[in-house]
């Protein structure tokens, strides 16, 4: 195995012959190419990523339309079932008062009705009593006396306390 | 006549050394083979495969030890007697040293193969690359001794005794770094089998680092072999491929190590495998360095001697 | 064993005249076996690229444009994580180049007849022709330093301004060392692969040199790539700013 000072210089200018050639004709365009195709690729990859962006957006606004459209028809029929809602209560409270009136009304007049009566039977009652007392006694009385004696009487009946006319 | 005797001792002495070698190698292949097959019996024959190949490789070993014996037996002459007899057991020693490492690695690979059965191939690829590795190192031990024996004559029998002895102490040397790499590697596949390829690359990378080492005194032979014909030339040739020899020994050692230890790093982080891989071919040209250092100082001596 | 020295003495200076095919007149510099090598694997790849490169189409429209394509793009991914995406962009026809000239140097030392036939011979099988490739890897790492960061580069060599007569040598030999032991791993390995292999087939000519020569072919790949991984990684951190 010998060095030799020959070979040496002639691989240093070989090689360098070599690299060069070879940058010229290998490595030179074929980078060019490759780097031209990345680019493309990259270019449409690019685009394609704007398209499907674009799409995407359309989409978006697609359903956020939709969305909206569903709480207006919400937001209707909401308002439709309070209004509907409020004139039921409405309409259930009249009546309710209503009736509650027909009741009040129809209670008074009972009460007015039991009040006469009551008073008409007393007066029955009173002027039979005289009826028959004057029949039983058989003698008259004197009217100032006989008045004064039924009232006494009615007073002690029951349900009439501090209720005489 | 006594020459020949020498040379017959010498022959003997180097293929028991070989034989021995290859047969702790082989024993130990074996066993590891045993016991993998009992470990995981579905995959017998994988492990069968594996032992077989690694076999071979180290029978090998002993057959170029035998070769090379035949190869001299028809040159002793009473001057060149003590290079034959140093030549062949130096081939000896280098196959002892081939073997042991092969013995490692194939061991280690035949336990990665039951641990991680799906993976043997991978395993069994990384095995046989690195039994190569160290096989070569056997080889480069004959190529020297061969091409010494073409050439050598009295003048020239201490250089050449030397040289092969250096030759034969390197390859031991590297033998046992990429021993030591390569039986790291083996466990790493197993442990993180999808990172197999890169182990394989970055252990690939380590033992070309360590085969150099051998190359390196192999080549000094060759620069000194044409200048070694007067007792300075041969008395300097000796020295300085000894001088070689030891250097290559301690780098390749530490280039072992170094070795082992990035491929149990690839296995413990395998994302950062590049990473370590550069990191460790740094520290591989460090210490390839050292050696180197050794080779230029020859190398400008070796002018001034003759 | 007449192959076996041919092959030992490099066809330089062992085999002298006879690897020598003509002087360049004036320089000194001698065209050998080596040389041709060179300039065949240098021809071949160029008019490959030249053909494939010819009209190139944003599609690929020949298998060779597709080929080249992948080549090219295969070796900015191999070496993206090593040294970041920019710097692979940037040094890849350094990167590549150097990856391309070793692999198929180391790979024609595998071809029949190479070494010992004239005009064939592995260059990266020369120490000479390593150191030459080591050299260039050494002026790119300085001057793209220097280039990008200035007299920033040579910071760390200075950095604890008290620790620089220390740091200095030891940076400046690092340096040096870095070259130094690109061109001998490589010239080491591929040399020394071949004599395995020359020594096999000599000694047991049957099937056996069948695995040094597989065993070639993966190392030839490999020493290319440790080459030019450890050149990505000094181009990586001479050009990186300190955090």
């Amino acid at each position: 195995m010998e060095f030799s000072t020959n070979e040496l210089i002639w691989a240093i200018i070989n090689f360098v012959v070599f690299f060069a050639l070879l940058r010229l004709f290998l490595y030179r365009p074929v980078l060019k190419l490759l780097d031209a195709r990345r680019e493309e690729i990259r270019n449409n990859l690019a685009q394609a990523e704007t398209a499907r962006q674009e799409a995407e957006a359309a989409r978006a606004e697609y359903e956020r339309q939709a969305v909206k459209a569903r709480d207006e028809a919400q937001a209707v029929i909401s308002r439709a079932q309070a209004t509907a809602d409020k004139t039921k209560d409405e309409l259930l409270s009249q009546a309710q008062k209503q009736s509650q009136e027909m009741i009040e009304r129809a209670q008074k007049a009972i009460t007015s009705e039991k009040d006469r009566a009551l008073n008409e039977i007393r007066q029955e009652i009173a002027d039979l009593a005289v009826m028959a007392a004057s029949k039983v006694v058989e003698r008259s009385l004197d009217v100032e006396q006989h008045r004064e004696m039924v009232n006494d009487l009615v007073k002690k009946m029951p349900g009439s306390a501090g209720k005489a006319n | 006549m006594s020459a020949m005797v020498l040379f017959s001792g010498a022959a003997v002495l180097a293929m028991a050394l070989a034989a021995f070698g290859s047969a702790y190698a082989q024993g130990r292949t074996g066993a590891a083979a045993m016991d993998a097959t009992w470990k995981k019996p579905e995959v017998s024959g994988k492990i069968r495969t594996t032992m077989m190949l690694a076999l071979v490789f180290m029978e090998a070993l002993t057959l170029f030890v035998f070769a090379i014996v035949f190869v001299l037996a028809g040159r002793v002459t009473n001057e060149i007697g003590v290079f034959a007899a140093v030549a062949v057991v130096s081939m000896g020693l280098a196959a002892t040293g081939s073997a042991l490492a092969q013995g490692r690695t194939a061991a280690a690979a035949l336990e990665s193969s039951w641990r991680e059965p799906e993976d043997s191939g991978d395993t069994r690829t990384s095995m046989m690359l690195g039994l190569v590795f160290m096989e070569a190192l056997t080889l480069f031990v004959f190529a020297i001794v061969f091409v010494l024996a073409g050439s050598v004559d009295g003048s020239r029998v201490v250089f050449a005794s030397a040289a092969v002895g250096a030759m034969a102490l390197a390859a031991i040397g590297s033998a046992a770094g990429q021993g030591r790499t390569a039986a790291a590697a083996m466990q790493a596949t197993w442990k993180q089998p999808a990172g197999a390829g890169n182990t394989r690359t970055s252990m690939m990378l380590a033992l070309v680092f360590m085969e150099a080492l051998t190359l390196f005194v192999f080549a000094i032979v060759f620069v000194l072999n044409g200048r070694a014909t007067t007792l300075a030339g041969n008395l300097f040739g000796a020295a300085a491929v000894a001088a070689m020899a030891m250097a290559a020994v301690g780098s390749a050692l530490s280039q072992g190590k170094a070795g082992a230890a990035a491929m149990e790093a690839t296995w413990r982080q395998p994302e950062a495998a590049g990473d370590i891989r550069t990191s460790m071919m740094l520290a591989l040209v460090f210490m390839e360095a050292l050696t180197l250092f050794v080779f230029a100082i020859v190398f400008v001596l070796s002018g001034m001697v003759a | 064993m007449d192959l076996l020295r041919l092959a030992v003495s490099g066809g330089g200076e062992g085999a002298g005249k006879s690897d020598v095919f003509f002087r360049l007149p004036g320089l000194g510099l001698e065209v050998t076996s080596i040389v041709t090598t060179t300039w065949a694997i240098m021809a071949i790849v160029l008019v490959l690229c030249w053909l494939g490169t010819r009209n190139l189409g944003r599609v690929p429209r020949t298998r060779g444009q597709a080929l080249l394509e992948l080549a090219v793009d295969g070796l900015r991914a191999f070496f993206a994580p090593i040294v970041g995406e920019e710097n692979a962009r940037r040094f890849l026809p350094l990167l590549g180049s150097l990856f391309i000239f070793i692999l198929l140097a180391n790979y024609s030392g595998l071809l029949p007849g190479a070494g010992h036939i004239r005009g064939l011979k592995a260059p990266t099988s020369n120490w000479g022709v390593t150191a030459g490739l080591a050299a260039v890897v050494f002026f790119s790492v300085q001057y793209s330093g220097i280039r990008k960061r200035g007299l920033r580069y040579f910071k760390h060599m200075v950095d604890p301004w008290y620790l620089s007569p220390l740091l200095l040598p030891l940076g400046v030999i690092e340096e040096f060392v870095r070259p130094f032991a690109l061109s001998l791993r490589l010239v080491a390995n591929i040399f020394g692969g071949e004599i395995v292999v020359l020594a096999l087939l000599m000694a047991i000519p049957w099937f056996l040199p069948i695995v040094p020569l597989a065993l070639e072919l993966i190392f030839g790949g490999i020493q290319a790539f440790i080459f030019t991984f450890l050149t990505a990684i000094y181009l990586s951190t001479a050009v990186a700013e300190e955090h």
